[in-house]
C-alpha cells in the first residue's frame, strides 16, 4: 500500500512540536543516530502518553484514524520515523526552542 | 536580501522605521505566545511577521514547508537588525517594568513620532520612511539631549543637595540616568596583598564549614 507523508507547513509543524515536545530528548547528541533518537521518543510516548504517538502519525501522514487502520503496525512505525526525518525534527526542535516554546 | 520559499526566490528590501517597530512588536508577541504555549497565536504572528517583513502574500507561507518559513523568518530577522549596536537598545531592562495605564498596542511608534516631529518638525510620512539605523540614532540623540537638560535643571534645585549630617552641609546628588546611559559597571580589580599585612600563624580554612552549633564549637576549641 502506498504511503502518504507530507512536509508540514508552519502551523502543522508547531502543533506537531507541541504534541511531541514532552517526549524529545533534552540534549540530543550530535553524533547520535536518528533511530536512537526516535527510539527515545517512542519509548517516552509509550510510557507517558500513547495517544501522542497516534496524533503524531495522523499529523505526519494527513490520514484519518479510519484510513490508518488499513496499515500494519510496522508500516505505521515506518511512517512515524520517515515523517520525523522528512520534517527535520531536530531542526524543528531547535527552531521552536529559539521561539521560546519550552 | 533574497529568501527562498517553496522553490521560489524573492528579493526583499530592508524595512523602514515604522515597519521595523511593528515587526519588533510582532516578534515580542510571538515570544509571549510561545511562553504561554498558544499554538495558533504563534503561527498567526509568525505568518504575519513573514508577510509584513517580505511583502509576500501570507498564503505563500501557509503553503510552504515549515523549514522554508523558518529559514525565511531567520533571514528576515537578521536582515532587518540595526547595523549599529545602539546603547538605547542594549540596556533597557529597568525601563520595561509595569506598563503605564495609558499604554496601548503600537504606542512606541507614536511616542517616537512625537519625539522626532517635536525635535525636527518632520511629518509622519517622512519619519516612517527613515532608515532603521537613522531613526534609532536620532531617537537616542533626542533622549540624551532631554536627559542632559533635565540633569542641568535638577542641579539648579535644592532637591539636588540633600543635607548630609556627617559633612554638615548639602552634598550634590546627581539625577539618576536611564540604564542605557550608565554603561556597564567596572569590574573590581584584583589587588595583590603584601606579605607583611597577611595574618601570621596557622590559618584555618573555613570554606564549606556550616557556621552553627557544633561547627562553631570546633573552631573555638
Amino acid at each position: 500500500m502506498g504511503r502518504t507523508l507530507t512536509k508540514l507547513n508552519i502551523r502543522e509543524a508547531i502543533r506537531l512540536y507541541v504534541t511531541i515536545r514532552p517526549h524529545l530528548p533534552d540534549e540530543p547528541k550530535p553524533e547520535s543516530f536518528i533511530l536512537d533518537y526516535v527510539k527515545v521518543v517512542i519509548s517516552s510516548m509509550k510510557h507517558k502518553d500513547p495517544y501522542a504517538y497516534l496524533d503524531t502519525v495522523l499529523t505526519l501522514t494527513g490520514l484519518t484514524e479510519e484510513e490508518l487502520r488499513e496499515y500494519s503496525s510496522v508500516e505505521i512505525l515506518e511512517m512515524f520515523i520517515d515523517g520525523l526525518v522528512l520534517n527535520q525534527i531536530l531542526s524543528l526542535d531547535s527552531f521552536c526552542k529559539r521561539l521560546g516554546i519550552r | 536580501m533574497e529568501i527562498s520559499v517553496n522553490g521560489q526566490t524573492f528579493t526583499v528590501e530592508r524595512v523602514r522605521l515604522r515597519r521595523w517597530l511593528q515587526l519588533e512588536e510582532t516578534k515580542s508577541q510571538i515570544h509571549k505566545a510561545a511562553e504561554r504555549l498558544e499554538v495558533d497565536t504563534i503561527s498567526d504572528q509568525l505568518i504575519s511577521y513573514l508577510s509584513a517583513a517580505s511583502g509576500i502574500e501570507p498564503q505563500v507561507f501557509e503553503d510552504a514547508p515549515w523549514f522554508d518559513s523558518a529559514n525565511a523568518f531567520s533571514d528576515l530577522v537578521m536582515g532587518n537588525e540595526p547595523t549599529i549596536k545602539f546603547p538605547l537598545l542594549e540596556n533597557q531592562s529597568d525601563q520595561r517594568g509595569k506598563p503605564v495605564v495609558w499604554d496601548y498596542v503600537g504606542r512606541l511608534w507614536f511616542s517616537w513620532v512625537n519625539l522626532i516631529a517635536t525635535a525636527y518638525g518632520w511629518g509622519i510620512e517622512q519619519i516612517e520612511n527613515l532608515e532603521v539605523d537613522t531613526g534609532i540614532a536620532l531617537i537616542q540623540e533626542i533622549l540624551v539631549e532631554h536627559q542632559l537638560k533635565r540633569e542641568w535643571e535638577w542641579s539648579l534645585t535644592e532637591l539636588a543637595y540633600p543635607y548630609d549630617p556627617g559633612a554638615k552641609k548639602g552634598i550634590f546628588k546627581p539625577l539618576t540616568r536611564p540604564r542605557w546611559m550608565r554603561g556597564k559597571p567596572e569590574r573590581i580589580k584584583k589587588v595583590r596583598m603584601p606579605l607583611s599585612i597577611l595574618p601570621v600563624g596557622i590559618i584555618e580554612d573555613l570554606a564549606g564549614v556550616g557556621l552553627h552549633g557544633q561547627d562553631i564549637d570546633k573552631i573555638k576549641h
